[in-house]
């Protein structure tokens, strides 16, 4: 996995150079910007980061790159921030997702703080992704039989139940269970219930 | 002739050859005598002639001429003597005594004339007749003694002319010098005489109070450079040199009076010629002006205070954009200061080098905010107008550093363009910064406010015969029509929060500084031109 990257974008070049100096001091990569179209052009689904940027921009504006971002399905974590203490924008933006609003001057403390949540949140989408991606591969391996098998054990059902309802022995499902659970890498049905409610449960492919 | 023939008669004959010698003779004495009488009747007709001529020159001539004797009886008198005293008629005063036509009031002296005359002397003097119609008449004689064989003073001869018409001018021109005089001295006015240096010849009482004088000496023998503000020296000194090169000037200025109070005055001066067509003074005419000034003061102050008013309300519109302006240094400072200090309370890996960077920035960022705060202080301060070189490009380019946070959150290009080598504006840098950034602000309103218009705006310069034109276009909707006529008008106003000043104020701003803005409509859009003068323009 690449090295996360703090993205800023602001016109104002001494913002702009703080924001860097306070990102490097902490050890962490900055990448900066004049306006959100030269950071588009620029940026790379794959790399793994968070993204501050100014509300006002000459161009296309925060609110309207907040918009382009959620089209392209980039998720990286937004921190905006403005010098205008613009309520309504503000409000707009941390409904369009960003993870915060920060006013001008900022304490760079917080601006830290923010920058390391919003980090960890990334790490966080990224590491949930690349779960689901790993859980669809080992689903796929299952045969039609252990995928109906495994609904049943989902809903809590013993292997008797199971084996009355598709009309198979105990001992067969027994032996599709233990496959599953090889194949799934889980430990056991709980196990294995609980990672998928945790990375499927907003995907409807059960 | 009988004693001939009676010695004839007595000696006869013997005396007969001397009878005949003395007929001889007697014919030669007859001869003699014929000849003797025509000598004598030729005599006698060059006398007549000559008495004929003296008389036709006595009577003839254009004077009076009288003959008088010591008592002042007339003796005789010509023609002209006699029209002298309104009559035709020698008798009349032929005889009579000369004291009855003279003007009692010379009596005396027309005596002592006499008497100086009769004992030799050649006299002169100028009196007034009075003429058998009662009129006065202005009389000058010239008096000499006329003496007989013996040498004795028998008569007075007096050639005497009308001086009437001479008296007359004279009278006339005393009447009008004191006509003249009493205009001068009671003119409410200042009135002076200055020579070339600037010495004070003369000055009516009116000068004198305005310079609180009491008596002319305080005044007279001065220079006006005692009493003229030195600010004003030069110009007077150039003013008192082109009226002594003949030309006419007027000028203002302020003098302090004897008292030390202070006054403005105007002053109109000319030239004072001589005959020969040559200027010997200045003339002027100076008045107080101080009441005028004190009002075209006030209404300057309240015009700058409306100024002021105006400015106030524009950074009040522009305050969001100049608090985002200022917060961006402010922030980078803030950020730059706690990043330092993180770097320089690290236990190890201390990098003075970046904390010393990281300072220099903070002081850049400093001067950053010093230099938007400065230019808004400078905008809003409330100072007396004075007219300065400035270059029109430097205004433009303040005042849209000035607009720039605004001009951004719009979305709004500005291109200035402009002519090469623009002479300087003589203007007051803030009030037509003023005016330029009421422009650019309405500009930027229109076109937020028309949907669907390029959000462009431009700006030329251009200079043509010593006017400097600043055209500021933009493509919105143009001025309204029902508008136009009134577009300078104070309190109009299409604007729902606007006052309906910035305009009115504009234009006035302009004018006073001797230049001019108009609006053109420009289809699209609107073109507003502000003319400046490059010179200053005389108060």
């Amino acid at each position: 996995m690449t090295t996360q990257r703090v993205f800023i974008i602001d016109d104002d070049p001494a913002v702009r150079d703080a924001l860097v100096t306070l990102v490097e001091s902490v050890g962490l990569i900055a990448e900066h910007f004049s306006s959100a179209n030269a950071f588009l052009s620029h940026y790379n689904t794959d790399t793994p980061g968070c993204l501050i940027t100014d509300i006002c921009l000459p161009g296309m504006d925060g609110i309207q790159l907040q918009q382009v971002l959620k089209e392209r399905a980039i998720n990286l974590p937004l921190i905006a921030i403005s010098a205008h203490g613009d309520i309504a924008m503000a409000v707009k933006m941390v409904r369009g997702n960003a993870i915060d609003f920060i006013e001008k001057p900022f304490r760079n403390h917080v601006m830290l703080q923010r920058i390391h949540e919003a980090l960890e949140i990334d790490y966080q989408q990224r590491q949930q992704s690349s779960e689901v991606k790993r859980l669809h591969e080992q689903l796929n391996q299952l045969t039609p039989r252990e995928k109906e098998t495994l609904n049943f054990l989902l809903d809590g059902k013993s292997n008797k139940v199971i084996a009355r309802e598709l009309s198979i022995s105990p001992r067969t499902i027994e032996t599709h269970r233990a496959n599953i659970l090889r194949k799934m890498q889980a430990e056991s049905v709980t196990a294995l219930a609980k990672l998928i409610n945790n990375n499927l449960h907003n995907s409807t492919d059960k | 002739m009988e004693s001939n023939l009676l010695i004839g008669s007595l000696v006869f004959i013997p005396l007969l050859a001397g009878m005949l010698w003395l007929q001889k003779r007697n014919t030669q004495i007859r001869q003699q005598l014929i000849a003797a009488k025509n000598q004598c009747s030729e005599i006698h007709e060059q006398l007549n002639e000559q008495a004929e001529l003296f008389r036709t020159m006595f009577d003839s001539a254009p004077e009076c001429v009288k003959l008088q004797k010591a008592d002042g009886t007339i003796e005789r008198i010509n023609a002209t003597g006699l029209s002298l005293l309104d009559t035709v008629i020698p008798a009349t005063i032929v005889g009579q005594s000369v004291y009855d036509v003279i003007a009692p009031e010379y009596h005396a002296a027309y005596q002592k004339l006499t008497a100086s005359v009769f004992a030799g002397n050649t006299e002169c003097m100028e009196f007034e007749l009075i003429t058998f119609e009662g009129r006065r008449r202005w009389l000058e004689t010239h008096a000499v003694p006329l003496r007989n064989k013996q040498g004795e003073i028998k008569s007075l001869l007096a050639i005497t002319r009308d001086i009437e018409e001479r008296k007359q001018m004279s009278y006339q021109m005393e009447v009008q010098r004191n006509r003249l005089q009493t205009i001068i001295e009671s003119e409410p006015e200042c009135v002076k005489l200055q020579d070339k240096d600037g010495t004070i010849l003369e000055m009516n009482p009116a000068g004198l109070s305005l310079l609180n004088a009491v008596d002319s000496s305080e005044v007279i023998g001065r220079t006006i450079y005692e009493f003229l503000n030195s600010d004003y020296h030069a110009a007077y000194h150039t003013l008192t040199e082109e009226v002594f090169s003949g030309k006419r000037c007027c000028m203002e200025f302020e003098v302090t009076g004897i008292s030390g109070a202070h006054r403005w005055l105007e002053t109109h001066a000319a030239p004072l010629w001589d005959n020969a067509g040559n200027v010997t003074a200045l003339l002027a005419i100076t008045r107080d002006i101080s009441d005028r000034k004190q009002s075209e003061e006030k209404l300057r102050r309240q015009h700058n205070e409306l100024a002021h008013v105006c400015r106030l309300s524009t950074i009040g519109e522009l305050a969001t954009g100049l608090a985002h302006e200022l917060n961006q240094p402010l922030c980078a400072i803030s950020s730059y200061a706690e990043s330092a200090v993180l770097l320089n309370a690290r236990p190890y890996g201390k990098d003075p080098v970046k904390v010393e960077l990281i300072l220099q920035k903070i002081v850049c960022q400093t001067e950053r905010a010093n230099g938007i705060l400065k230019r808004l202080r400078d905008f809003v301060r409330k100072k007396t107008p004075k007219p300065q070189a400035n270059q029109a490009l430097s205004l433009i380019e303040n005042m849209l550093e000035f607009i720039d946070p605004e001009r951004r959150r719009q979305g709004i290009e500005i291109d200035v363009t402009y002519d090469d080598a623009l002479p300087d504006v003589w203007v007051d840098r803030v009030q037509i910064e003023q005016v330029i950034l009421n422009l650019i602000t309405n500009a930027i309103q229109a076109i937020v406010l028309t949907p669907e218009v390029p959000r462009k705006l431009s700006i030329n310069i251009t200079d043509t015969d010593q006017t400097v034109t600043i055209k500021i276009r933009d493509y919105a909707g143009g001025v309204p029509d029902t508008i136009r006529p009134n577009l300078f008008t104070p309190f109009i106003t299409t604007k729902e929060q606007g006052l309906g000043i910035g305009l009115a104020l504009s234009h006035s701003i302009a004018e006073a500084h001797g230049g001019r803005l108009w609006y053109e409509p420009a289809e699209p859009g609107s073109l507003f031109s502000l003319a400046l003068p490059c010179r200053a323009i005389s108060t």
